[in-house]
């Protein structure tokens, strides 16, 4: 009973501290603002209420956080089990085009199956690329910092070489041609971005709540994570579960790129994607590994994403201000989660003590 | 185009000396036990600052002030949060990577409203090493060296110097090596880390301004591309001691060199070719955590 209290602290503890970064981050950027000769206020109404008070606005939100809830999702699982795919963008953007290639190119399915090959091929391709950076690790013992960094790179020629060369629409720089109507996720307001891809989103952020906190694999992903050398004593397979979580992250992050490919533009561009494989690394830390939380921070930064669209209109502030105001964020909750971990007393590798511990 | 060996050599110390610099950056940090995921990151500001360092002030040599001083600054505020506050050393090394990325390009467009790119900036001045150019080879590999691959030499032979043979050298060794018995002998641990970290720093903002205002002439969006990754696996390749890491740089410099070189004369994409440095790393690292493993193992035995 003593334990779930503490937790319960624990969980207020973390919003107060991202509110508290929140707050801070939005003084830090006034202040830049201020010397760029804007005002602040009146750049914080731009940037977050009014994309809130109108529909066409938060549609608009809702369609930004959509990506950024499979990236952070993906993030998430793997950083549980204590590994840092950094590999999320190659991962997005390899699923984005086996996407984008398999819904172009098969012809008269129907709709169901059309979008199940859709979703196995890039699932699979997402797996495959989380799986190397995996294998080398439990292999060899390669940090997988540097392969999926690595990887990123690789990727993205190999995305830009197979584009222009192989999958190009005739007349077009560097996109594929559109999917065709088999294989469009529904869209709920047609010119929007937002699509069924959102709901697959929310669904899977509870069920990854639910198998974290109800479920043998969440125990065990969590103790792997937690204390490697004990899991593994204790009897748990931890090379194999390192596998299987970075290969679930890769293709939770390649349902991300389908997201765009199939439901948000309908086709495949090189370079589409500003940093979702990044951004949802700080989403997963921000909101401390809890899928309902990666749900909230997610959808935060879909607003703060559309608000700095709508005041890159309105005012002459550039979108960049936005992310380095993400930035900071992120940085100010990293530094208040080991100031409270610290007082706390747990040592400091250790980031979380998850509600998951009682169960 | 025709490629001769000594342009393909001369290539290869071009591309290798950023990735050099900011290895042995890199591994100031971590013979004193702080992981440094952030050089990359840190490259990227210190590119930045050298570049508009040598914009306002039309001198390079400013500039280069600017990037080293940038790479101190950044790597302060990585010690800091590292040695006093406890966070999380890859974290950390996240945050200072997605910050420079965002961070870099905003003021880009503030200051020049230009998202991509920043203006031509003065480059640091070439130079010929005066008694080596008789032969027509020898002309194309000893003139036109960038100063800091010449400075680059003189760091690391200085880095093994400082490392192995001096004082401060064996207490960053022995923090690293076990913080507590170095505490006890009497070693000002966090103090030797801050300054370890800071030298770091200081080679990383070599390595950023060589980019920005001695490769080119000028910053440009995300212009690190992954050098201070593939500095990192050169720290690893080379098993973390000083003239390791520039053999490993020296290695990657060539993977460079010949990317470039290749790419004109195969028939294969210019992508493919260009992922070689990258895939190389890969394989490199793999083979010698691999060949590491192996030896423990041997030693366990």
């Amino acid at each position: 009973m003593k334990k779930q209290n503490k937790n319960a602290i624990r969980t207020r503890d973390s919003i107060l501290i991202v509110a508290a970064s929140f707050l801070l981050a939005l003084l830090v950027g006034g202040l830049i603002l201020l010397l760029q000769g804007e005002n602040p206020l009146v750049a914080y109404r731009y940037l977050l209420i009014d994309p809130l008070v109108s529909k066409n606005g938060l549609l608009k939100v809702l369609g930004k956080a959509t990506p950024l809830i499979f990236t952070g999702l993906a993030a998430t699982l793997a950083f549980r089990c204590n590994v840092f795919n950094i590999g999320l963008e190659g991962q997005l953007y390899a699923g984005a085009l086996t996407a984008a290639v398999l819904g172009y190119t098969l012809q008269g399915l129907p709709a169901w199956l059309h979008l199940s090959i859709c979703f196995a091929g890039a699932m699979i391709t997402g797996a495959l690329c989380a799986l190397i950076p995996a294998w080398l690790k439990v292999k060899f013992g390669v940090h997988e910092v540097i392969t999926t960094i690595m990887m990123n790179y690789i990727i993205s020629n190999m995305i830009s070489m197979l584009v222009i060369n192989y999958f190009r629409n005739p007349g077009e720089t560097a996109r594929t041609p559109y999917v065709l109507d088999t294989a469009r996720l529904t869209q709920f307001k047609a010119p929007e971005q937002v699509n069924t891809g959102l709901i697959i989103g929310v669904v899977l952020c509870f069920a990854a709540y639910w198998v974290f906190s109800r479920t043998v694999f969440g125990f065990r992903v969590n103790s792997a994570g937690k204390n490697l050398v004990a899991a593994r004593y204790s009897g748990i397979n931890a090379d194999r579960l390192i596998i299987v979580t970075m290969m679930l992250s890769g293709a939770i992050a390649a349902l991300g790129g389908l997201e765009r490919s199939l439901g948000a533009f309908g086709y495949m561009e090189v370079n589409f994607s500003p940093g979702f494989g990044y951004d949802g690394l700080a989403i997963c830390i921000i909101a401390r590994m809890n899928p309902l939380g990666v749900l909230v921070v997610a959808l935060l930064m879909g607003l703060m994403s559309y608000g700095g669209l709508n005041l890159n209109i309105m005012t002459a502030v550039p979108i960049e201000w936005v992310r380095v105001l993400t930035g900071l964020i992120f940085a100010f909750v990293v530094i208040g989660n080991t100031l409270l971990e610290r007082r706390g007393g747990v040592l400091f590798r250790k980031k979380v003590l998850l509600k998951e511990d009682a169960v | 185009m025709t490629v001769s060996i000594a342009s393909i050599l001369a290539r290869m110390f071009a591309s290798a000396t950023p990735i050099a610099l900011a290895g042995i950056g890199g591994l100031f940090g971590e013979r004193s036990g702080i992981a440094n995921i952030g050089l990359e990151g840190t490259m990227l500001f210190s590119a930045f600052a050298a570049a508009v360092g040598s914009y306002y002030s039309g001198s390079p040599w400013i500039g280069l002030i600017c990037g080293a001083a940038c790479g101190v600054f950044v790597s302060l505020i990585h010690a800091f949060l590292c040695i006093t506050v406890r966070v999380d050393q890859i974290v950390i090394g996240l945050v200072i990577n997605i910050f420079a990325t965002n961070t870099t390009v905003y003021l880009l467009s503030a200051l020049f409203q230009n998202k991509g790119a920043s203006p031509t900036v003065t480059k640091l001045p070439y130079i010929t090493v005066p008694l080596l150019n008789g032969a027509p080879w020898m002309e194309e590999l000893f003139s036109n060296i960038s100063l800091l691959t010449v400075l680059m030499i003189v760091t690391m032979l200085a880095a093994q110097f400082l490392l192995y043979k001096t004082r401060f050298g064996l207490h960053v060794l022995a923090s690293g090596q076990n913080a507590k018995a170095a505490f006890v002998m009497g070693v000002e641990v966090k103090k030797t880390q801050y300054l370890a970290v800071m030298i770091g720093g200081f080679c990383c903002g070599l390595a950023g301004s060589y980019l920005s205002i001695s490769y080119l002439n000028m910053f440009v969006k995300g212009m690190v591309s992954g050098r201070g990754f593939i500095a990192i696996a050169a720290i690893l390749i080379g098993r973390y001691n000083p003239l390791g890491v520039l053999a490993a740089s020296l290695f990657f410099g060539l993977a460079d060199a010949s990317q470039m070189a290749l790419q004109g004369i195969l028939s294969i994409p210019n992508e493919l070719v260009q992922s070689i440095p990258y895939i190389l790393t890969i394989l490199v690292v793999t083979i010698s955590e691999w060949r590491s493993r192996k030896r423990c193992s041997q030693l366990s035995v």
